[in-house]
């Protein structure tokens, strides 16, 4: 397979940063960005990037992914809370599975999502993994 | 002083993988004695995960540098990745970096490539582009995934590893570049073919004629550049291939082992070649009082080396606790066996 040099480019914001919307008139905040509110319909909505830091909700283990992803596997696939107010799932790396709990404090990490063969392009994207060191996000400079 | 201080260190991050080999490990694979590796002075060492390269390690050591520097990452004018494992032969690891960081499309960027050192010519290159005026700050990223042929002694090192350093405005740092000097010789210590996955090296011929000749040439260039003395130090910081080199070139040069032993990290996390003395440099950022002067010597084969001297001020009491420390990371790990290690690392070649 090869994967598209335009639809990696094109995706790339995307990709590399968590971009939500945040309504102005009734608060909320929703994933992916959209034009208007998923609340209240309103079109007064801006479009910020996420800080990374948030909570994990619910997971579960893969041991049979695809062939390209076998390197990867068993994958781990989660529901993560971001401090913003809003979910989605995302892939849980850097945790022992016997270690992952509901509630632990994930943060976002750049990481290589696929890799098109020895030649092709490697596609960079977002993951999640258990935060680093006592300052966890919540009150702290990290925020 | 030679000259007007015109550049300093607004941030400083690092990152570290989570998995580690122990050196044992590797020496019970491949029939090594034990003595091999306490002459090496190498506990074990940190190994990339399946989905990390010199891209995601500096991001990561960027993203908890721009943290410490407090600036927007709008005002970077360069981006400078010091590394010989790029992703691409073809395509610049930087711009994918700054991208993902967030940093607009008006500014410098491109990878440099000598050996362990290239991250250090880059800070030499962003003091000059910033005292001249061209840019506001620059964006230093010293990252690798060092490659060594299975059974090689330099397995027992090569690891995985970055630091990364916002280079600035002296104002708004939270240390002063003071002076810097550098001694560049072609020097054949240590090479790798274009196309060819492993290094070569010279053995002993990488000691003598090379990182210690090139070190000590160029502390002492600096020193009688800038009028220092050693005594004028409080930490010294040397590139550091294994854990034995830097005391040995320190010895040398008459500094005593409590100055240089702050700023080791190999022992515990491995040779992370362009990441080697710049996570020292990050270890000891995190832990000096401000007054403090550092001396940095990092080493590149082919060959060179850089010597810094770099001043501790006030502000970097503030900025610590804004992103994990060098020591955090040394703690947080997860050990793998040799099988494991070879798979993560590509070491495997499928059908």
């Amino acid at each position: 397979m090869k994967d598209s040099a335009p639809r990696i480019w094109r995706m790339r914001n995307n990709l590399y940063r968590i971009r939500y919307s945040k309504c102005k008139a009734c608060g909320a905040s929703f994933y992916p960005a959209r034009a208007s509110c998923i609340r209240c319909s309103s079109r007064d909505v801006e479009v910020r990037v996420s800080l990374g830091l948030g909570t994990l909700v619910e997971y579960t283990v893969l041991y049979q992914v695809p062939a390209r992803m076998q390197d990867n596997a068993p994958m781990v696939i989660g529901v993560v809370r971001l401090d913003e107010g809003f979910e989605l799932y995302g892939v849980i790396v850097d945790a022992d599975i016997k270690d992952l709990r509901k509630g632990m404090r994930v943060e976002a990490v750049l990481r290589r999502l696929r890799v098109d063969g020895s030649s092709g392009l490697i596609t960079y994207g977002i993951k999640f993994r258990p935060v680093i060191g006592a300052a966890h996000g919540e009150g702290s400079g990290r925020g | 002083m030679s000259a007007k201080p015109q550049a300093g260190i607004m941030g400083w991050g690092a990152y570290i993988p989570l998995y580690r080999l122990r050196a044992s490990e590797i020496a019970r694979i491949w029939g090594y004695d034990d003595s091999v590796v306490k002459s090496l002075w190498i506990e074990e060492k940190a190994v990339g995960g399946v989905d990390e390269d010199t891209i995601t390690i500096g991001w990561e050591a960027s993203r908890y540098a721009l943290m410490r520097a407090k600036i927007d990452p709008g005002e970077v004018g360069a981006v400078f990745v010091g590394t010989e494992s790029k992703p691409y032969a073809v395509k610049p690891s930087a711009t994918i970096i700054a991208e993902a960081l967030g940093i607009p499309p008006q500014k410098l960027a491109s990878d440099l490539e000598f050996a362990c050192r290239a991250a250090s010519e880059a800070m030499r290159i962003s003091v000059g582009l910033i005292a001249s005026g061209m840019i506001k700050a620059s964006l230093v990223i010293g990252a690798d995934t060092a490659q060594a042929s299975p059974g090689d002694v330099l397995e027992f090192t090569a690891s995985s590893g970055g630091a990364a350093f916002v280079i600035g405005d002296p104002s708004n740092s939270v240390a002063i570049i003071e002076d810097s000097y550098s001694y560049i010789t072609d020097t054949p210590d240590f090479w790798r073919r274009e196309g060819f996955p492993y290094p070569e090296h010279g053995e002993a011929f990488t000691g003598e004629p090379a990182y210690f000749s090139h070190i000590m040439n160029a502390v002492k260039g600096l020193l009688d550049k800038s009028g220092l003395r050693i005594s004028d130090f409080d930490y010294v910081i040397f590139h550091q291939p294994n854990g034995k080199f830097p005391l040995q070139v320190g010895s040398k040069l008459g500094v005593p082992r409590e100055k240089i032993l702050p700023g080791i990290v190999t022992p515990y996390v491995g040779n992370t070649y362009n990441g080697s003395a710049l996570l020292g440099l990050a270890r000891v950022l995190d832990m000096a009082k401000p007054g403090s002067r550092i001396l940095l010597a990092p080493f590149g084969s082919g060959a060179g080396s850089d010597a810094f001297s770099i001043l501790v001020l006030d502000r970097i009491e503030e900025r610590r606790a804004l992103a994990p420390t060098v020591d955090e990371m040394i703690k947080r790990k997860s050990y793998i066996p040799y099988g494991e290690y070879v798979k993560v690392r590509r070491k495997i070649v499928k059908a």
